[in-house]
């Protein structure tokens, strides 16, 4: 009689409707969006040319900042989709709907106490960066407390931040597309939308919410990952990178740096600072991603040119290509490997941990991996 | 599995509950404070006679204020909008910007349709057809009566000599107000004016 040994292959669970974190979620993003319909649902109702025109600009940029977020914004590969839309959602709704009671708080309460003219000038930078960069880096730690395995190291908290600030800017200028209405008297409602919807997504966009809150994200990321480090060093690093957020909200929104120039300027200076935390917490994964894989080719786990080409998109395609018909098996292989690979990104977890990944990729060589519990028989 | 239990991160067993518990508290606390100090401010400051305001996102239009005027800080920004109360009588300066071209007529229609969100808010809202108005300071618009909910009054469109930055205006208050308020706000509409462009 022969006997095969049938491993299962581990499914990492990426979001747990089970946990606090999850219905935390979901509670203050329909508070939010209760929030931002009590708001704007009557200026909808009352421009519906204005409404379409922005769920139309909406849903392209939400393509873009889909296919921004998922190829270029996390080293090796994109997060899942599950946690994609969980920060999508917190920035669009959870989070704009809760800035715009808060800032209607704080800037009624600035004009009170600074005056009509100083609080013109500064109410909003001294608004903004407080009361939105809270609420959109809470998002990123609270999809960290949905499941151990969806922020894990910085890089995985810089394309949440990113994400969430994506989801933010996305409900934000759909708000500010109907307030245009009421500046140009509301003679031309579609074009005074067009126009502040051209400005905030050609001009502002490049640095704009998305990346303060990648740079708050990141800091989030290494805050709460197994890394290794002291608990005062990654609260430091993380405190840091959302004050360094709440600074490039604050020069965005100062009257400091004015006219066109500034309107230009601004934005790329907040993208060259995303750029630098980029590159810094993808160099800190890659060189991480390299050890664990060497470590894996050691163990026997991979081979030299799996190991290779794993990292990047491109490489992992070329090398699919060359088993021609068998491919499909060859890429059921190729995410185990990856997945094996991101459970011991996490410096603190003992490698003896992502064993579970390690036989499921064996199997898979042997073509003994099952996708769920073998029947008792 | 059991994924809660394996250490992907620094975030797991009873911090799963308490962390998210933390963040709302924090949240309700930041909601809290901001609500305590915005309620420690006054809402409205009393004005100085003949105090002139600039107002506008280039502060080019001005209105320039009598006796017993306060502004309502609470609903004003001098960027794009002045409440300026006297007595029960509550007037609303809202400077915008109009496409180049728009006549007094589409004026009057754009103030009309943005009384439509009103409307939509169950509100009801009457505006009637608009008349020629010329004001002390030289300005030519437009006005009539309105009527929101149970405050009544004339709102004005005055735009400047080129027709693209304009004053809306609306004067608002109660069937029984007293005169003396709807007098100091006719004096109030008469002194709006633009800056003229060097």
């Amino acid at each position: 009689m022969t006997v095969y040994n049938h491993v299962v292959m581990p499914r990492p669970v990426t979001v747990s409707g089970r946990t606090v974190g999850f219905w935390t979620l979901i509670g203050l993003s329909a508070f939010g969006l209760w929030t931002l319909n009590k708001d704007f649902l009557p200026v909808v109702l009352a421009f519906p040319g204005s409404a379409v025109l922005d769920i139309v600009v909406l849903a392209f940029s939400l393509a873009v900042a889909l296919w921004v977020a998922r190829r270029f914004l996390r080293p090796v590969q994109a997060p899942p989709w599950a946690g994609t839309w969980l920060a999508l959602m917190w920035g669009a709704f959870a989070a704009c709907g809760m800035a715009l009671l808060l800032n209607g708080l704080l800037l009624t309460a600035w004009t009170e106490a600074l005056g009509l003219q100083t609080a013109a000038d500064w109410a909003a930078a001294m608004t903004a960066p407080v009361n939105e960069e809270l609420v959109k880096t809470a998002g990123v730690l609270l999809l960290a407390c949905v499941s151990t395995r969806l922020v894990r190291s910085a890089a995985d908290g810089f394309v949440y931040g990113a994400l969430i600030g994506f989801g933010f800017q996305m409900m934000e200028n759909f708000t500010y597309g109907l307030n245009a209405i009421g500046m140009s008297g509301g003679v031309d409602p579609v074009g005074a939308t067009g126009q502040v919807l051209w400005i905030r997504i050609l001009l502002t966009g490049i640095g704009s919410h998305w990346a303060m809150s990648a740079v708050a994200g990141a800091g989030i990321g290494y805050l709460v990952s197994a890394s290794g480090r002291t608990l005062s060093r990654r609260v430091w690093v993380a405190v840091g990178c959302l004050a360094l957020a709440m600074g490039m909200h604050w020069l965005f929104d100062s009257p400091l740096f004015g006219g066109i120039a500034g309107a230009i300027g601004k934005p790329l200076a907040n993208f060259a600072i995303l750029v630098i935390v980029y590159l810094v917490v993808r160099r800190h994964f890659r060189t991480r991603w390299a050890e664990v894989s060497a470590e894996e080719v050691q163990a026997g786990s991979l081979a030299p040119i799996e190991a290779e080409t794993l990292s990047r998109r491109r490489s992992r395609r070329r090398f699919l290509r060359s088993f021609g018909p068998v491919r499909v098996a060859q890429e059921r292989l190729q995410q185990l490997e990856l997945d094996l690979l991101e459970e011991r990104v996490p410096e603190g977890v003992e490698p003896a941990a992502a064993q579970p990944w390690r036989d499921a990729v064996a199997a898979a060589r042997q073509g003994t991996l099952v996708d769920r519990t073998p029947p008792v028989l | 599995m059991d994924d809660i239990g394996a250490a992907g991160n620094a975030v797991r067993g009873k911090s799963r509950i308490w962390v998210p518990l933390a963040v709302v508290a924090v949240l309700l606390a930041l909601i809290g404070a901001e609500t305590a100090f915005e309620r420690s401010q006054p809402d409205a400051v009393q004005l100085v006679p003949d105090t002139v305001i600039e107002f506008g996102a280039d502060r080019d239009a001005s209105v320039q204020v009598g006796d017993g005027w306060a502004v309502d800080n609470a609903l004003s920004d001098l960027n794009s909008r002045l409440v300026l109360v006297h007595g029960d009588v509550m007037v609303e300066l809202t400077s915008v910007t109009y496409p180049d071209g728009t006549t007094p007529d589409e004026m009057w229609t754009g103030l009309d349709r943005l009384l439509d969100i009103e409307r939509h808010q169950g509100i009801q809202v009457r505006l009637s057809e608009a008349a020629e108005y010329r004001n002390a300071a030289g300005l030519t618009g437009v006005q009539g009566d309105i009527q929101i909910g149970d405050r009544a009054g004339q709102a004005f469109v005055l735009p400047d000599g080129e027709g693209v930055r304009a004053v809306q205006v609306q004067v608002l208050a109660p069937a029984q107000s007293e005169e003396d308020s709807r007098a100091a706000a006719t004096a109030l509409v008469d002194s709006i004016a633009f800056e003229e462009e060097s």
